[in-house]
């Protein structure tokens, strides 16, 4: 594909936001986004870490893209996503042990985060480190509006607090004769809440394109 | 395209290479702290199933054979008030996934304290239900020198045998194997150490 089609730098971030966002639009990384958002801190936890391993992943494979033909780039790509993977696990072990015991195979998991290999492969192999970082930040802020958005919702219905942790009992949104939904903490809980958001981001896009078409 | 192929797997190989390197940097700053995270999640767990108050110190290293392979198991004291009245026995094994389990058995490695999950990549809401305290009592109190027999969930269960969990028989199975081969392979050798100790 030519360069010149291809986005540039500031596109790339702003689509990554919400035009492309991974979680509404692309619909990867389900896995993650269903897993870790019954509380808000593992949701920012995983966004953060994902974050990490994506920006890193798209500046190597960036930098490697010339270099980079044929059926070994998959192999390149898998290998480069590990590496920032393990280095997350064990970051997170040592510095953040409560949160890395509550995430689990999760964040191991973050290796078959398609998000990753999909910016890998449709973006950093193909265009400047400057375009890639930039389309790393945007798909991360992106991940995380998603993941964020989800763990608002179930947080406060199961709870009727949000920002809970062990140690901190959160802020009280709900009045104390909310009955908790704990439903919400389960995998029916999640997906209910990212159908239901789901559905509300697809009838506000189409709202958005009937109004642009009638205006123009 | 032979000379492609070959350039391409000098820069996997060297990828590779820088990799490790980074990986190897990582893990000398954070393997020390990790090791400490665990200690103190073993500290945390035993006194779960010995009661508050309970400390731990170095473990004893017991060198056993299970099935086939020569593995080191830690074995930490439980420590009440100045007196050990236990052990912790850091257990891996397998289940649907890698286990570790802390087995807890009294003094005399006699009486089973129960375990508690260390680490465990169980299939969530379904293996990881071996968490989950209606699981893991069923292993407190019951004999450490005979094995435990998993039998299927809403038997009536006769003494040494512990009912699986519906859905989850690999994962509870996993933890009834992990304890019986651990404790056999350890408890005659961690006698033996505790009465050196005396001497």
């Amino acid at each position: 594909m030519a360069q010149s089609s291809l986005p540039g730098a500031a596109k790339r971030f702003k689509f990554g936001i919400l035009d492309d966002n991974p979680t509404y639009r692309q619909l990867l990384g389900m896995c993650p986004t269903l897993a870790v958002t019954a509380t808000l801190a593992g949701a920012v936890t995983m966004a953060a870490a994902t974050a990490f391993v994506l920006i890193m992943a798209n500046i190597v494979v960036s930098l490697l893209r010339k270099q980079l033909k044929g059926h070994l780039r998959i192999l390149v790509f898998t290998m480069t996503i590990a590496t920032f993977v393990t280095i997350v696990d064990k970051v997170l072990q040592a510095y953040y042990f409560e949160m890395s015991q509550k995430l689990g195979p999760y964040v191991p998991l973050i290796i078959v985060n398609c998000i990753i290999i999909c910016r890998c492969e449709v973006c950093a192999s193909r265009q400047p480190v400057g375009v890639a970082l930039a389309d790393a930040i945007g798909q991360s802020l992106g991940f995380l509006l998603g993941l964020i958005s989800i763990a608002v919702v179930r947080e406060i219905l199961a709870t009727g607090h949000i920002f809970v942790t062990d140690t901190y009992p959160g802020i009280q949104v709900l009045p104390s004769w909310w009955p908790s939904w704990s439903i919400m903490q389960g995998p029916a809980g999640a997906f209910i809440t990212l159908g239901v958001l789901m559905g509300i981001v697809n009838l506000l896009s189409m709202r958005r394109k009937s109004s642009r078409v009638s205006v123009s | 395209m032979k000379k492609g192929y070959l350039v391409q797997a000098w820069l996997v190989l060297v990828l590779a290479c820088v990799f490790g390197v980074a990986l190897a940097y990582v893990s000398s700053f954070t393997a020390p702290r990790i090791e400490k995270n665990i200690k103190s999640l073993i500290a945390t767990k035993l006194a779960e199933m010995f009661g508050e108050g309970t400390e731990t110190a170095n473990p004893i290293i017991i060198q056993a054979v299970i099935e086939g392979r020569s593995k080191k198991i830690p074995c930490y004291p439980a420590i009440r008030n100045g007196n050990r009245i236990g052990w912790g026995i850091l257990a891996e094994g397998k289940g649907y996934d890698t286990l570790t389990l802390l087995i807890g058995v009294d003094e005399q490695v006699k009486v089973l304290k129960g375990y508690r999950v260390i680490k465990s990549l169980e299939t969530p809401g379904i293996g990881s239900k071996i968490t989950k305290p209606f699981f893991y009592k069923q292993f407190e109190g019951q004999d450490a020198t005979k094995p435990l027999i998993p039998v299927p969930p809403g038997k009536r269960c006769a003494r040494q045998e512990i009912n699986t969990i519906s859905g989850a028989t690999i994962s509870s199975k996993g933890v009834t194997t992990t304890i019986n081969e651990n404790l056999a392979a350890v408890r005659d050798k961690l006698l033996e150490a505790i009465s050196k100790e005396g001497k």
